[in-house]
């Protein structure tokens, strides 16, 4: 029972810590100048009166402290808030941006990963050949090139010149597909930010394997497991990858999380309506509660996400014990 | 051709007689014969709209409040007011009663008749403070809304109401059905609007796209002739342009304007002269200046204000910055097609560094080892930097140092308008929708010099302002003219601030794109697009 003990007890922190972030953000937000009312209204010719009269609808008229306390009573309830720059609930928002957001993320998440551990691996085991060399050239060329500019180049590429792919969207609008077509219609519209995304994930994972492998491949067990006569296969993806896994499951533990903020330059470059948009778009228009909602959201994912990853470090290597 | 810059009848005069230029918009409906039906428009859209609602939302996103929206009036092919729902009006002497008769048999998308009670909700609803609706300095001085019949309405003002039919008359009329006794706010129309426009809102997501399909009940028979528009957000303009070029979008609207795609990139693509895209020139209805603190140091003194208006080099602003897509701009009431009348255009601001020093001299502010004084520009990311680097670099001749600081829109028209933290401080704001001098001249009273007033500059001068709420009071034009040309003279005389340019934009359209017009003192975005027509 111990476990479950430690897993009740790494939730009630996590609650405790979201609160914080959410406090944080709340009084940090509310500091800077500037409010929603001025950032819609500000340029048109309006009374002062009537900014005033709106910010009273919207209930910004109030003292801070009310303004969070009421916040927080909605949030016990269930209650996101209500978003008066965009006339929708928050959580309603929320609902039509995650599946987006995810839809991206996690095939790029898996593919990354997939891809940059096996090319760790290889690249750990042709230590300084030519194919080492290739590898860490590619990642790192993923990794040190800015998505936006790296989108551009495949939109020139593989939209404008080649004409393979759709510029940019989630699916073509207007067109109302319905089901294998609206499928296939979304896989094409996603081939690109997917591409720019796994190649920018990439090169942590191969990176991080590699010298994780390395670090492994000098252990005395695997010395005794080729004295054993193991099949080399074995003895790099069972034994040696198994010990090297670790560090690689905190990044994607860590990735998980951030997972559902989503990529804000990728969306942006190929006008994916995901969460990096959304959260973007609410902090120019200072949309305060959808703020504080999608701040909730990655709170969440990122407490959660790493307390999967301690838990599956158990299973991992039987020597962690939690309680 | 003033300026190296080709304005929109300029442009038709030059293109008719060039047989390699590109097809003008004249010629473009010679060749349209019949309009085709069916098919899907997209339009590219920078900023996403949050809201439809004219009461609410006021002149925010008006592109797609004209899609399902009618107004009382509407615009025709050179932007004068034309029967919208009101097949006709009437305007007394005194510009306080306006009758309007209302054409029978406008349904809205419900089903359900748009009468004269619709027409009367929407205007005490603008006027209502409970409503604190950004149009109310419209109709401030609405006194009563008579419907005598079915089909007729009347709006008493008390006093004139010289923004009336230029100013609020075209924005859509509001199903009371729908919105009467509920909360503005929360009402779920304002999710799915309903209106009597040529199309409905089918699909909206925000911050990424809205969908409309076609009216079918529409009450001009026949229109729109697309089933679907689209608008698609994009906000990134490489993409944008790429995704117009490669005809994913179909037309790019009222380019050339601040938070519009970039100047450089659309005069790239503008010279490129792609031959699938016709490019329509216009005079948008907007203005940039730049304002200062009329009410502290340095800038309370007029001939520093006035050294500063000496020192910009305004040509090589609207050429170098807007890449030619605005004209330089002297006197505060524009040359602007609402505005002309009370254009005053003996009004010529001089760029003379010299004189600028000399004035400087004369204003006790000696060159202290080069420097005589530090001034803040405030700016926004994107544009506003660009325009605060080249002010900056025109100040430094004069021995003004300028650090420049750059906000988020939000927290930048806080300073300047909410805070009033502006001394020392030079800023651009624009003035969109010029729809009558009355409108413009507001920015300089002294009535509206209280924290969160239109009159930011806080220039405050008795005789300036007696005359612009005058003429805001006088019915007759003639009479108003004389009060704007004084007012107007004044203000450039004491530089309470400093007009740059007026804007010049583009809509750029894919050549099966028919029908529709660039209306010069409309923003593109107010071309109605229930005309236009897809030759697939």
């Amino acid at each position: 029972m111990s476990l479950w003990r430690y897993v009740v007890g790494r939730l009630a922190q996590s609650a405790v810590l979201v609160l914080l972030v959410i406090t944080l953000a709340f009084f940090v937000m509310k500091l800077a100048p500037g409010d929603p009312v001025l950032y819609l209204y500000g340029a048109q010719h309006v009374t002062p009166e009537t900014l005033d009269g709106i910010r009273r609808q919207w209930g910004l008229d109030r003292p801070l402290w009310q303004q969070f306390g009421r916040y927080v009573g909605n949030l016990l309830r269930g209650d996101l808030g209500f978003s008066h720059v965009n006339q929708q609930p928050v959580g309603a928002m929320l609902v039509r941006f995650i599946p987006n957001t995810l839809l991206l993320m996690v095939p790029s998440l898996i593919l990354a990963a997939a891809i940059g551990i096996l090319l760790g691996i290889e690249a750990s085991r042709r230590l300084n050949t030519w194919r080492d060399y290739v590898i860490g050239a590619v990642s790192m060329m993923g990794f040190s090139t800015p998505p936006f500019w790296l989108g551009i180049i495949f939109i020139v590429v593989f939209a404008s010149t080649l004409r393979w792919l759709p510029t940019q969207g989630m699916y073509t609008l207007g067109a109302g597909t319905q089901g294998l077509a609206h499928v296939l219609d979304v896989a094409t519209h996603m081939v690109m930010p997917l591409g720019v995304l796994v190649w920018w994930y990439l090169a942590a994972f191969a990176r991080l394997t590699r010298a994780s492998m390395l670090e492994e491949s000098r252990k005395p067990y695997l010395v005794t497991a080729r004295m054993k006569g193991l099949p080399e296969g074995q003895v790099v993806y069972w034994h040696a990858l198994r010990n090297a896994a670790r560090p690689v499951l905190t990044i994607l533990g860590l990735h998980l999380g951030t997972m559902f903020a989503g990529a804000v330059m990728t969306e942006v470059v190929f006008a994916w309506p995901g969460m990096g948009r959304l959260t973007f778009n609410a902090i120019i228009q200072h949309d305060y509660p959808v703020v504080l909602g999608v701040f909730i959201v990655i709170g969440t994912a990122v407490v959660l996400a790493n307390l999967v990853v301690d838990l599956l470090y158990v299973v991992l290597d039987p020597r962690i014990r939690y309680g | 051709m003033r300026h190296g810059i080709v304005d929109r009848r300029a442009f038709l005069r030059f293109a008719a007689g060039t047989a390699a230029a590109a097809v003008t918009a004249g010629q473009r409906r010679a060749r349209a014969a019949e309009p085709k039906r069916g098919g899907t428009l997209r339009l590219l859209q920078i900023e996403p709209a949050v809201g439809f609602n004219p009461a609410l939302e006021g002149t925010n996103w008006p592109e797609t409040q004209r899609m399902v929206y009618n107004g009382l009036t509407d615009y025709g092919p050179t932007g004068e007011l034309v029967p919208g729902l009101a097949r006709s009006w009437t305007v007394s002497d005194s510009a306080d009663t306006f009758t309007f008769r209302l054409t029978p048999g406008v349904t809205f998308h419900d089903g359900k008749e748009c009468t004269a009670d619709d027409v009367r909700f929407t205007y005490e609803s603008m006027a209502d403070a409970k409503v604190a609706s950004p149009l109310n300095v419209y109709v401030a001085n609405l006194k009563a809304v008579e419907t005598p019949d079915k089909h007729t309405v009347t709006l008493r003002f008390d006093g004139p109401n010289v923004l009336m039919m230029p100013g609020i008359s075209a924005v859509g009329i509001l199903p009371k059905h729908v919105w009467a006794g509920t909360d503005f706010r929360k009402n779920p129309a304002l999710a799915m609007p309903v209106g009597t426009g040529p199309f409905k809102l089918k699909e909206w997501q925000r911050s990424s796209h809205l969908v409309f399909e076609a009216n079918r009940g529409y009450f001009r028979k026949g229109k729109p002739y697309v089933d679907q528009v689209v608008f698609k957000v994009v906000s990134d303009a490489a993409t944008g342009i790429e995704a117009f070029k490669n005809g994913e979008l179909d037309a790019v609207l009222s380019q050339g304007m601040p938070g519009g795609l970039p100047y450089a990139q659309v005069r790239q693509l503008v010279d490129a002269k792609p031959p699938n895209i016709v490019f329509q020139e216009f005079v948008q209805n907007f203005n940039q200046n730049l304002w200062m603190n009329c009410a502290a140091p340095p800038f309370d003194n007029p001939k520093v204000r006035r050294a500063i208006a000496h020192a910009i080099n305004k040509e090589l602003i609207v050429k170098a910055l807007l890449q030619g897509f605005g004209r330089v701009q002297d006197s505060y009431i524009g040359n602007l097609p609402a505005l002309r009348w009370a254009h005053d255009p003996t009004i010529k601001s001089e760029f003379n560094p010299v004189k600028a020093n000399q004035l400087l001299d004369e204003a006790g502010f000696p060159r202290k080892g080069g420097t005589r004084f530090p001034v803040t520009i405030l700016a926004t990311e994107g544009f506003r930097v660009k325009l605060s680097e080249a002010l900056k670099a025109m100040l430094a001749p004069i021995g003004i140092e300028a650090s420049i600081k750059s906000y988020t829109w939000a927290t930048y028209i806080a300073r300047i308008r909410q805070d009033r933290d502006t001394a020392g401080c030079i800023w651009s704001v624009f003035l969109s929708r010029q729809v009558d001098p009355a409108y413009v001249m507001d920015y300089l009273s002294g009535r509206n010099i209280k924290t969160g007033g239109a009159n930011y500059a806080q220039w405050n001068n008795p005789r300036a302002t007696e005359l612009i709420e005058n003429a805001r009071a006088t019915a007759v034009q003639e009479k108003r003219k004389g009060m704007y040309l004084e007012a107007q003279r004044i203000a450039f005389e004491e530089t309470a601030v400093i007009p740059l340019y007026s804007s010049v934009g583009v809509d750029m359209l894919h050549r099966r794109v028919e029908g529709l017009q660039s209306i010069d003192g409309l923003t593109g975005t107010l071309t109605s697009l229930e005309g236009v027509w897809l030759n697939a």
